[in-house]
């Protein structure tokens, strides 16, 4: 039987508005994590259901099943013929669904009824998805997922609300860097959102062995900013940090100080403004000693000189005060471009410093652009990503600062990581946007059903179940977590069709109605 | 209790449980009736093998008491039959569940009326109670429909009630017919009873042959003749059956053998080893369920209700005083 052009599935067999349960049969085959729809003729109400388990079921008592069974390995055992006649009517499945809301004349409400007793439950057409496609979102992520079918319907996120801050959440292995690259390439194509990529593994420039990277983008050559501290193949700046931007803050966003020592950078830092890390860098420790009247002990000094030491001497840092790099990167963000910071093959404290002068100059340019309203209406949303999150996102550092208050300056935070569980929740509460992705741990997919701003307390299985490529979307706008087919980057970039107004030029339309 | 009180119980079961092991030699057997001399010996054990390809229809029905005002009750009964071969189901074929009135004051009315239907004449006899008088219309309408399922089967078909075919002060007619109309048709008709009353004294017959025809065949298929001249059976239809069952064949029937391959062939599903199957999926389609008189008994109390009767109107009619102490 045919319904809206899809096989009639099954019936509701019950339960209550959390839990919907239906009957299907024998042979068909229904995965965790499909979205099905439930007719219901009576008040022409069209609800949609997230399989989120699947049990067995029988016409008998459950001894007919054991019994059965027994017969079965009997049998087999002596080697005896045997069947099972009308299995399609005595043996049958049952799907337990999260109901996800219903449509009522075009528009999804949240599930506040259940659908009749005995709907008929069939998987949905394409039409039925028209209450997603409502042209909000333009960043366009893959495709939507039922189970394991990828449905012909686009699914992504609004660029406006990347300040929001979005988490990426997975084990190895899962797609993140492709997910990544699709989110860049989308951007890059809408031109309308800032987008900073700090890349430690230099896997998004080239995209690795057989795998296209975000230079292969054909608007690569307008959207696409690249730096780098060392050579790369095609166009690239050379990634320098000027010692003379880099703040006490930022220091102590990379190596752990004691009280003593944070009261000496303090000191230093009020005592040669800008130059602070120069001078320190510069003067022998009797020296300092002697500048701050034996107030700070020369083994203070000693400790703070030997870290120092480290950041000047590294080849992205330049003694030039004019030789930097992050003035011309937020010029590009402010832009709508996107922004790669290539830091593969430096250490890592030198990553973080290039991610922490960055962040703290970005969140500090969009601030001071607040106080001017036209000014700030002009600025484009920009999005910060950070590399295994859980290292930076600390209770008093930048990351955390521009969690708790960049949405107010259009400033957000991507924060990438397989382990969510070693993330604050009340850090992990300031992200509004989660892209789940497998995960093998328990306690990651614990904390991140706590903090998501959808109820996906029922997806625990589907989201054990998901595979590379796979992923739940969730933000508050979205009428469920949306089940998604992550597009495969080179697929994407091959058949791209870039947002252009036909002049050549890219439609940049920044939200000038922000506030 | 005290322990007198148990050891005579216990005494008895013994008695049954000796006797069982150890008879041999004949016995009467009682049926409904009438009774029959039999001969217990393990010499009547018959092995046969094989199955052979086998079509045939099955017939079954299901009666439950839906009210009881106690001197009339609401009763409701279904009846069906399928066709099926010894591979799959050719069709089925359930009628709609029927639900009368039998008082106790006038018990013979649709028994009557419906025998004279099928018949054409009077029954030889009319049950003595309303819930016999259920239980015989259900049997009278099994055999209705067997009548018609035969109109479908060709020669060298099975046609399989549940039940037995003898037995039966009020249906003996009616199924002699049948047998004589199967027998003109080349149908062999067989009634496989789930439960069998047969019994001698304190002699369970049917453990009696069971117990020895393991003992004899092992894992093999057997039959016991408790009685050739009414066509009465026993036999375990599966190698490995724990289940052996009554099956009574029409009297006149001459190869018990290819009979016995031909149910044998439709007992090898394996939820129902030994057991042809295409009875067992008759059962389930018509049996009537306590959720079916359940259903049927809130639907006639809310008509009730909404003719303007009481609730009170209603229990006083049917109060009972178990369901009060249940």
């Amino acid at each position: 039987m045919k319904m809206n052009g899809e096989k009639m599935l099954g019936r509701i067999i019950g339960r209550n508005a959390t839990e919907i349960v239906f009957r299907y049969p024998y042979g068909e085959d229904v995965k965790i994590g499909e979205i099905l729809v439930a007719e219901d003729e009576e008040n022409g109400n069209l609800f949609f259901l997230r399989v989120v388990d699947l049990q067995y079921g029988q016409e008998g008592s459950e001894k007919w099943g054991y019994r059965t069974a027994g017969e079965m390995m009997m049998l087999d055992e002596m080697e005896q013929p045997y069947s099972m006649r009308e299995k399609e009517r005595r043996l049958f499945k049952i799907g337990i669904c999260a109901p996800l809301g219903y449509v009522r004349e075009g528009r999804f409400r949240k599930p506040k009824a259940i659908p009749s007793h005995f709907s008929k439950v069939r998987r949905p057409g394409e039409s039925d998805y028209r209450f997603l496609d409502k042209g909000e979102w333009d960043i366009e992520i893959g495709k939507l997922r039922s189970g394991e079918r990828e449905v012909d319907v686009k699914v992504g996120i609004n660029g406006n609300i990347i300040s929001h801050h979005i988490g990426i959440f997975a084990t190895t292995g899962m797609g993140k860097s492709n997910l990544m690259r699709v989110f860049a390439a989308s951007a890059m194509g809408c031109g309308k959102y800032g987008l900073l990529i700090v890349d430690p593994h230099g896997e998004y420039y080239d995209g690795g062995e057989g795998m296209k990277g975000l230079r292969h983008h054909p608007m690569a050559g307008d959207s696409l900013v690249v730096y780098s501290p060392h050579h790369l193949s095609g166009s690239h700046n050379t990634l320098k940090i000027s010692a003379y931007e880099i703040t006490v803050g930022d220091l102590q966003n990379i190596f752990p100080f004691t009280e003593a020592q944070k009261d000496a950078l303090y000191a230093l830092s009020s005592r040669f403004g800008k130059e602070w890390l120069v001078k320190l860098h510069d003067m022998e420790s009797e020296e300092l000693v002697e500048q701050f009247g034996g107030r700070i002990q020369d083994i203070t000094f000693g400790v703070l000189k030997r870290r120092v030491e480290r950041i000047m001497q590294s080849d992205i840092i330049h003694r030039d005060e004019n030789v930097a790099v992050s003035d011309s990167i937020i010029s590009h963000l402010s832009n709508g471009k996107v922004v790669l910071v290539d830091t593969s093959g430096i250490y890592e404290y030198e990553e973080l410093l290039v991610s922490v002068v960055l962040a703290r100059k970005v969140l500090s340019h969009y601030k001071n652009a607040y106080r001017d309203k036209a000014v700030f209406g002009k600025l484009p949303h920009v999005l910060i990503t950070i590399e295994e999150a859980q290292r930076v996102l600390k209770a008093d550092s930048i990351f955390a600062s521009i969690a708790r208050e960049g949405r107010k300056f259009k400033v957000g935070l991507c924060a990438i990581t397989q382990q969510p569980k070693l993330i604050k929740e009340e850090l992990l509460s300031q992200f509004n946007t989660f892209f789940i992705l497998g995960l093998a741990d328990e306690g990651d997919r614990n904390i991140i059903k706590g903090s998501a701003k959808q109820d996906i307390s029922k997806l625990e299985k589907e989201i054990q179940t998901l595979e590379a490529g796979e992923a739940l979307i969730t933000y508050p706008g979205a009428p469920f977590a949306i089940p998604a087919k992550i597009h495969w980057y080179d697929d994407y970039i091959k058949n791209f069709d870039g947002n252009f107004d036909g002049t050549g030029k890219k439609t940049i339309d920044f939200d000038e109605n922000f506030y | 209790m005290d322990e007198k009180t148990f050891g005579r119980a216990f005494n008895y079961i013994r008695d049954a449980i000796e006797k069982s092991r150890n008879f041999e030699g004949e016995t009467e057997i009682e049926l409904g009736e009438g009774k029959f001399l039999t001969f217990l010996h393990e010499n009547e054990f018959k092995k046969f093998e094989g199955e052979d390809n086998a079509k045939g229809a099955a017939v079954d029905g299901s009666s439950l008491k839906i009210l009881d005002a106690h001197s009339f009750i609401i009763s409701m009964r279904r009846v069906g039959y399928l066709v099926a071969d010894e591979k799959n189901l050719i069709f089925r074929k359930i009628y709609p569940a029927e639900m009368d009135c039998l008082s106790k004051h006038e018990p013979d009315g649709i028994f009557k009326e419906k025998y004279e239907n099928l018949m054409g004449c009077s029954p030889p006899k009319i049950p003595d109670s309303v819930e016999s008088i259920n239980d015989a219309i259900r049997a009278l309408e099994e055999h209705a429909a067997a009548r018609e399922a035969m109109e479908t089967l060709e020669e060298g078909d099975i046609l399989m009630m549940d039940g037995s075919l003898q037995g039966s002060e009020y249906l003996s007619d009616i199924i002699g017919e049948n047998c004589r109309i199967a027998m003109e048709k080349g149908i062999h008709i067989v009634g496989v009873c789930k439960r069998s009353e047969l019994y001698t004294r304190k002699l369970p017959v049917l453990n009696w042959v069971k117990s020895r025809g393991d003992r004899i065949f092992g894992k093999e298929k057997w039959y016991y003749p408790l009685s050739r001249d009414k066509g009465i059976y026993i036999a375990k239809l599966h190698k490995l059956s724990r289940f052996s069952f009554r099956i009574d064949i029409n009297p006149e029937e001459k190869d018990i053998d290819g009979i016995m391959r031909k149910l044998s062939a439709f007992s090898n599903d394996v939820s129902y080893i030994g057991y042809p199957y295409p009875l067992a999926l008759i059962h389930r389609e018509v049996v009537l369920t306590s959720e079916d008189g359940m259903y049927c008994r809130r639907v006639l109390r809310e008509m009730a209700l909404k003719s303007g009767y009481t609730i009170d109107d209603w229990e006083e009619m049917f109060f009972d005083y178990h369901e009060y102490l249940e």
